[in-house]
């Protein structure tokens, strides 16, 4: 019998083919192919395959790398091993690899040297990298629509429904358009009562913005007709409120009291389209455009995205819709002029834009505030290097002696300090990770698409990059400055102990001072930032933060036809009895707004009226805000009374109506007259002044105090759909909410809760984005300084050892030690000078983009850049006296002796 | 003569040539050359070696008429021949170590 015939086993496909590629096309290679094959089989045949082929591996590998190198040059130079000398042209590939051999072999040489580079470039290119990531996730990465470069916004934050028909039907740039009315209204019954978004839109928004149901279906045609029926859920509501519910599509929800079917929930990628209208929305419904109600031009609701028609440019969109607004001006002179007479202006900004706003500019700061950083490490490592070339001048020489050509010897200098960087690049990269991770730690929030910052291929490209990049910057000086080494000259012996030349003197003390100028700016840009914080977190609030508690409701809007007011107010009286008698509660007082009570999101209440001291017209009356507050307010909140008092439970029978003032807008209207018992009046009514109050910082740290006019709440708050509750407590926030939540519902089930938070936090978070920026910019101006000073240091310490015989000398003839300090540190004192100097300058020009984050402080704030250079001057003589001392110690005979 | 001497491996790849005469393929050439030299050698070494004195022009060679052998994949075989100039450059080698090893027998005799 014969055996069966067997299947002649092949060698690892892609091995092969790699080695295919490697070796000449011709029958040389084919017939190496075949060898190797041959011995392949051979092995297999004993039962070795395994074994076979990651030995073909292996051999393909050993092999291909020969051809490989070896391709560009005739084979009768290879083997002879050339030295680092003349080289001809089209060995690239060889003569690379000897470089790269070559770096490896002079930095493992010096390992502490490689590690100090190593440590500078990664800590420059960590933190340029880390930025990097964050500027690319939030400004650079498209938005995650379909073809996002043609999705664009209507600045100004509203328009009302005619409008955006007019641009839809009225211009040729936009392909669809479509718009969102953000609001906010109760979800109940089925849980715990809850305020939620509600985005309503209109029919074309979802596609516009590419969205898909990942249940259940979106919108169709018929839902857009009357009152809305159907809702759909956003993703993140479908697991916060329903668990992921698979069955939830076809049920029934209650919003702002009326029962919507779920037709659909979104799927998971969309959600960020929500930032277009202010904030993540959590159930979308649609909006009947052809109601009465939402035909009125006067009702400003829609948030309106359009997508361009293929090839119209933003400008030619903007050019139509200005077109149109001259035309609508007027046709509906109310709507379409502003108050100056001009018609209205509608921006149309890309989509991108339109979300990212100002933090683009913060971002783009902090990425140049980093890249200086990186110009100061290349700078210091140059130096390193600079300092390093003057010790291998000798070796360069003998190259250049055994024929090496300029050429060839920057080729292999740039390799050393290219595969140097790259080393400190791989540590930049790791450093970045935690830069990263670090960032959305303390990211105070008030950044838009944070959740896209991650270290990526683009930013790991990036870092690539970069760390090449400042290879070549800090290798090139020292490498150009190599190549003008006199061979002979240097080949003496002499030459070893000759001072350095000077142009590599001016080279490096060039570098020193570039350096130290640049720290200056960064510290200066520091500074101001922390100044300016520093101005914002003693603003006196005009209250007492600590131990005070916010308690937020919004009450559901009254039926039609139906008087609230009187319920209201029962309400909030009687929730003001029950939080008093929980236990731990010293104190509490209800208005229709307490001071940071919306979390400093702006004015969100109260009417602005003007308020007169005559019961004429005049001109110019204040505006002030009017806060409807209850009996105990200002004792609650810790605002002093300047004269009279509040308001008390007997002020309700009087006939005017009770006011007190703050002192803003008493010296505005009374001047230094006593305002107590005057009458003001505003609207149709008269109030009489019964007390003057402190001014209170209601809407956040940075503003100026306001004029403001306290009203009874009793009298006149049951008209506003919110109420808050200061609560004086020395119990924490959150031992307490439970039981101010039981009040609540105790007194209404479906009373939803915005906000219950410790007023000292919601203070504290007004400020955390420009606590964010300065910490970052300190960071960053520490990092600098600290080179700056080591850049400093080993420059004096190089230049003292290249002295050395002179001082010894010096020193022998009698020179003291003190006039031997003075003399090294004289380099220093005119280095660091001349490097403030710079600074300063460059400061003054760079710092004015800091404006628009600076409080109470101007960008040439004179205190600051005194105090940031006399820091700066401070640390670099220091760094330059250590050397001094160190060479003032050494015993002069014994430098001579070595000579 | 104008010619440079050889190396040491090229002088052992041209001996193992020659040794197997008219059947002298490159697989069989490597395991002499590890038999001889009691070393394993390196095929790409060996390749390259191939190819620099083909190009001194020591060495060359033809595809085996014999047809493609299956378990080559249907690659090709080579035959390899030393030239007149390897044989004479192998010649001259030999000749210059002869006279520098002469007088030197009793300092360099392993035995």
């Amino acid at each position: 019998m014969t055996p069966p015939p067997q299947a002649v086993p092949s060698p690892p496909a892609l091995a092969e083919a790699l080695l295919t590629r490697c070796l000449p096309a011709d029958t040389r290679g084919r017939c190496i192919l075949g060898d190797l094959r041959q011995e392949f089989v051979a092995m297999c045949r004993l039962g070795m395959t395994r074994l076979a082929r990651s030995w073909y591996r292996k051999q393909a590998v050993a092999i291909g790398w020969r051809y490989l190198l070896a391709r560009h040059r005739p084979a009768t130079q290879l083997g002879s091993k050339q030295p680092l000398g003349p080289r001809k042209r089209g060995n690239t590939v060889e003569s690379f690899y000897q470089d790269v051999r070559y770096a490896v072999r002079s930095f493992a040489k010096r390992p502490s040297f490689s590690l100090t580079v190593i440590a500078i470039v990664g800590l420059g290119v960590g933190a340029t990298t880390t930025m990097f990531s964050v500027v690319d996730g939030v400004v650079l990465q498209k938005l995650p629509y379909p073809n996002p470069e043609e999705l664009v916004f209507f600045g100004n934050p509203a328009h009302s429904v005619p409008l955006m028909l007019d641009w839809r039907d009225r211009t040729s740039s936009f392909a669809s358009i479509g718009g969102v009315y953000d609001r906010e209204a109760d979800l109940t019954g089925d849980g715990e009562p809850l305020t939620i978004r509600v985005g309503m839109v209109t029919s074309d928004f979802f596609s516009i913005l590419g969205a898909r149901s990942g249940l259940g279906r979106l919108f169709a045609p018929d839902d857009f007709a009357g009152m809305p029926r159907a809702v759909v859920v956003s993703n993140r509501m479908w697991h916060s409120r329903w668990g992921g519910d698979p069955e939830l599509v076809g049920k029934t929800i209650t919003v702002a009291g009326a029962p919507l079917t779920v037709v659909g929930v979104l799927a998971a990628e969309f959600g960020a389209a929500a930032t277009v209208a202010g904030s993540d929305i959590d159930l979308w419904t649609p909006l009947d455009i052809s109601s009465p109600e939402n035909l009125t031009r006067g009702r400003y609701i829609l948030s309106v995205v359009a997508r361009l028609k293929p090839g119209v440019t933003r400008d030619a969109a903007q050019a139509d819709v200005t077109a149109l607004g001259a035309l609508i001006a007027v046709e509906h002179p109310d709507h379409g002029l502003r108050r100056d007479g001009t018609p209205r202006r509608y921006p149309v900004l890309s989509l991108q834009q339109a979300i990212v706003g100002d933090t683009a500019n913060v971002l783009y700061m902090l990425l140049g505030a980093v890249g200086l950083l990186l110009v100061i490490a290349c700078a210091n490592v140059a130096n390193l290097f600079l300092a390093r070339g003057t010790e291998r001048q000798r070796e360069m020489a003998l190259r250049g002696a055994l024929g090496a050509g300029g050429k060839r010897v920057l080729g292999q200098l740039l390799t050393e300090s290219v595969f140097i960087s790259l080393g400190g690049g791989l540590l930049g990269v790791a450093l970045a990770y935690g830069g990263v991770t670090l960032f959305e730690l303390y990211n105070p929030g008030g950044i838009p698409r944070a959740e896209n910052i991650a270290v990526d291929f683009r930013v790991l490209l990036f870092a690539l990059g970069l760390s090449a990049l400042t290879g070549v910057l800090f290798g090139l000086v020292p490498a150009l400055q190599a190549m003008r080494i006199d061979v002979a000259d240097a080949l003496k012996d002499a030459a070893s102990s000759v001072t350095a030349s000077r142009g590599r003197r001016g080279l490096r003390n060039a570098l020193v001072v570039s350096e130290i100028a640049i720290a200056l700016v960064l510290l200066v840009g520091a500074g101001l930032l922390f100044n300016s914080l520093m101005r914002l977190q003693s603003v006196d609030p005009g209250f007492e933060q600590e131990g005070l508690i916010a308690v937020w409701l919004q009450f559901r809007p009254a039926p039609r036809g139906q008087e609230p007011e009187a319920e209201r107010i029962r309400f909030t009286q009687d929730l003001t009895e029950r939080i008093a008698a929980i236990p731990g509660v010293e104190q509490v007082a209800a208005g229709v707004t307490i001071p940071f009570g919306t979390g400093g999101r702006g004015i969100m209440c109260c009417w602005l009226s003007p308020v007169r001291a005559t019961p004429e017209d005049v001109e110019d009356a204040p505006d002030p805000i009017v806060h409807p507050i209850r009996p105990g307010y200002f004792a609650t909140v810790g605002t002093p009374i300047v004269r009279g008092r509040e308001f008390a439970a007997s002020d309700l029978d009087s006939v005017d109506v009770p006011v007190v003032i703050n002192m803003r807008l008493a010296d505005q209207l009374f001047g230094a007259e006593d305002p107590l018992g005057r009458s003001v009046w505003f609207r149709e009514q008269r109030g009489h002044v019964i007390g003057v109050a402190e001014n209170i910082l209601h809407w956040g740290l940075h503003r100026r105090a306001d004029f403001e006019m306290y009203v009874p709440y009793d009298v006149m708050g049951g008209f506003y759909r919110q109420v808050q509750f200061a609560v004086r407590s020395r119990l924490d926030a959150s031992t307490i909410a439970p039981e101010i939540r039981e009040a609540i519902w105790a007194l209404n089930p479906d009373q939803p809760i915005q906000e219950i938070d410790a007023i000292s936090r919601i203070v504290a978070a007004s400020v955390a984005e420009p606590r964010f920026i300065s910490a970052l910019l300190i960071a960053f101006s520490t990092m600098a300084i600290l080179l700056a000073a080591g850049g400093i240091y080993g420059s004096i310490l190089y230049s003292v050892g290249q002295r050395q015989r002179e001082l010894g000398i010096r020193m022998a003839l009698g020179a003291g030690r003190v006039s031997v300090v003075a003399l090294i540190l004289r380099q220093g004192v005119l280095l660091t000078a001349l490097g403030v100097v710079l600074g300063v300058v460059g400061a003054l020009a760079l710092t004015r983009t800091l404006e628009s984050l600076l409080f109470g402080i101007t960008p040439s704030d004179s205190g600051t850049f005194v105090a940031v250079s006399a820091l700066l001057a401070t640390v670099a003589l220091t760094a330059s006296y250590l050397p001094a001392r160190k060479a003032s110690e050494t015993d002069p005979m014994e430098t001579l002796r070595a000579e | 003569m104008g010619k440079t001497f050889i190396g040491e491996f090229e002088q052992m790849v041209l001996l193992a040539v020659l040794k197997h005469g008219e059947t002298a393929y490159a697989v069989d050439i490597r395991r002499e050359l590890e038999r001889l030299a009691a070393r394993s050698v390196s095929r790409g070494a060996l390749y390259r070696t191939f190819d620099r004195l083909e190009a001194k022009g020591y060495l060359e060679w033809e595809v085996d008429s014999g047809g493609p052998v299956p378990d080559r994949g249907g690659h090709p075989m080579r035959r390899f021949r030393v030239t007149r100039a390897g044989i004479e450059a192998l010649q001259a080698s030999r000749s210059a170590l002869i006279k520098l090893w002469r007088g030197l027998e009793t300092v360099l005799d392993e035995s």
